[in-house]
C-alpha cells in the first residue's frame, strides 16, 4: 500500500513509458499527417516525463535532465512548425494529407 | 499532504493518458489535435509536480502554440476536405470547442494569478528544490552555448515555415 501512496522515480518512469507507447501506437497506425504530429508531440512528452523525474529524484546544481528536456520541448515545438509546413505543400500537390497516398518526394 | 500529492499525481496521468488515447481515437482530426492539446497540458502538470515550475509553463506556452497552428490548418483543411461535410452542427462544434480551449486557458491563468495552483503545489510537494534561479543559472552559465544553438535551430525552423508557407509557385514549377 505504502508503494502505491509513496511516488516515486518509478512511477514517472512508467507514466512516461505509456505515454511514449501510446504516441508511438498513433506514429504507427495514423495516416492523417496532423494526427502523426500530435502523436510524436505526445511521444516528447513521455520523453520530457522522463527527463524531469531523473533529474528531480537525482538532485544535481547542473540540473541536467531539466534541462535536456528543455530542449525537447523546444524540438517538439520545432518538429511542429516543420511538420505543417510540409503538410501545407503536400496538401498543394496533392490536395489530402493521408500519408500512405504520398508516393514520391521530389527534390 | 502526500496523499493529496499522490491523488493529483494519479489524476493527472490518468487524464494525460486518456486524451492522448482519444487524440488517436477520433475520427474528426479537429477533436484528436483539441486531445492531443488537453494531453500535452496535462504533461506540463506533471512537470510543474515535479517542481519545474518554468518547464511546465514553457511545455504548457508551446503546447498551446503549436496546437493553436494544427488547430487553424486543421480547420482550414477540413473546410476544403470537407470532412464535417455531413455535420450539420460543425461551426457550433468548431465555436464549442475554441470557446472550451479559451475558458481552460482563462482559468489556467486565473488560478495561477490567484496563487491557487502555487499554494496547492507548495503545500503538498515535495522534497523538490529546484528553483527557477538555479535552473536559469544552470541554463544560462553551464549550458549557455547549446541554449543559443537551440535557439539559433528554432528561429530557423520559424523561418523555414514562412518561406515554405509562402512559396506559392511550387506547383507552376514542378509542372
Amino acid at each position: 500500500m505504502t508503494e502505491i501512496i509513496t511516488i516515486s522515480v518509478s512511477h514517472y518512469i512508467i507514466a512516461g513509458l505509456l505515454l511514449f507507447l501510446t504516441g508511438l501506437l498513433g506514429t504507427v497506425i495514423s495516416k492523417n499527417l496532423f494526427r502523426i504530429l500530435i502523436s510524436l508531440s505526445i511521444m516528447f512528452s513521455g520523453i520530457i516525463v522522463n527527463f524531469a523525474a531523473f533529474s528531480a529524484y537525482n538532485y544535481s546544481e547542473l540540473h541536467t535532465g531539466g534541462i535536456f528536456a528543455l530542449f525537447i520541448i523546444i524540438l517538439s515545438a520545432l518538429q511542429t512548425a516543420v511538420g505543417v509546413a510540409f503538410a501545407v505543400n503536400i496538401f498543394k500537390f496533392k490536395d489530402n494529407i493521408k500519408s500512405d497516398e504520398i508516393g514520391e518526394i521530389r527534390g | 499532504m502526500e496523499i493529496i500529492y499522490t491523488i493529483s499525481f494519479y489524476i493527472i496521468v490518468i487524464l494525460a493518458l486518456l486524451f492522448a488515447i482519444a487524440s488517436l481515437l477520433c475520427k474528426k482530426t479537429l477533436y484528436s489535435v483539441i486531445s492531443g492539446f488537453v494531453s500535452l497540458v496535462m504533461t506540463g502538470f506533471l512537470l510543474i509536480s515535479l517542481g519545474f515550475s518554468y518547464l511546465g509553463a514553457v511545455q504548457i506556452a508551446l503546447s498551446c502554440a503549436s496546437s493553436t497552428i494544427l488547430l487553424i490548418f486543421t480547420v482550414l483543411f477540413i473546410k476544403n476536405n470537407n470532412e464535417l461535410k455531413h455535420n450539420k452542427n460543425n461551426i457550433i462544434n468548431i465555436f464549442l470547442s475554441v470557446t472550451g480551449i479559451i475558458i481552460l486557458l482563462l482559468t489556467l491563468i486565473a488560478s495561477l494569478r490567484s496563487g491557487f495552483l502555487y499554494e496547492i503545489f507548495n503545500s503538498v510537494l515535495l522534497p523538490f528544490t529546484v528553483t527557477n534561479n538555479s535552473f536559469s543559472e544552470s541554463l544560462f552559465i553551464n549550458y549557455g552555448a547549446s541554449f543559443i544553438f537551440a535557439s539559433l535551430a528554432f528561429l530557423s525552423a520559424v523561418l523555414g515555415f514562412g518561406v515554405i508557407l509562402a512559396d506559392k509557385d511550387v506547383k507552376g514549377e514542378d509542372e
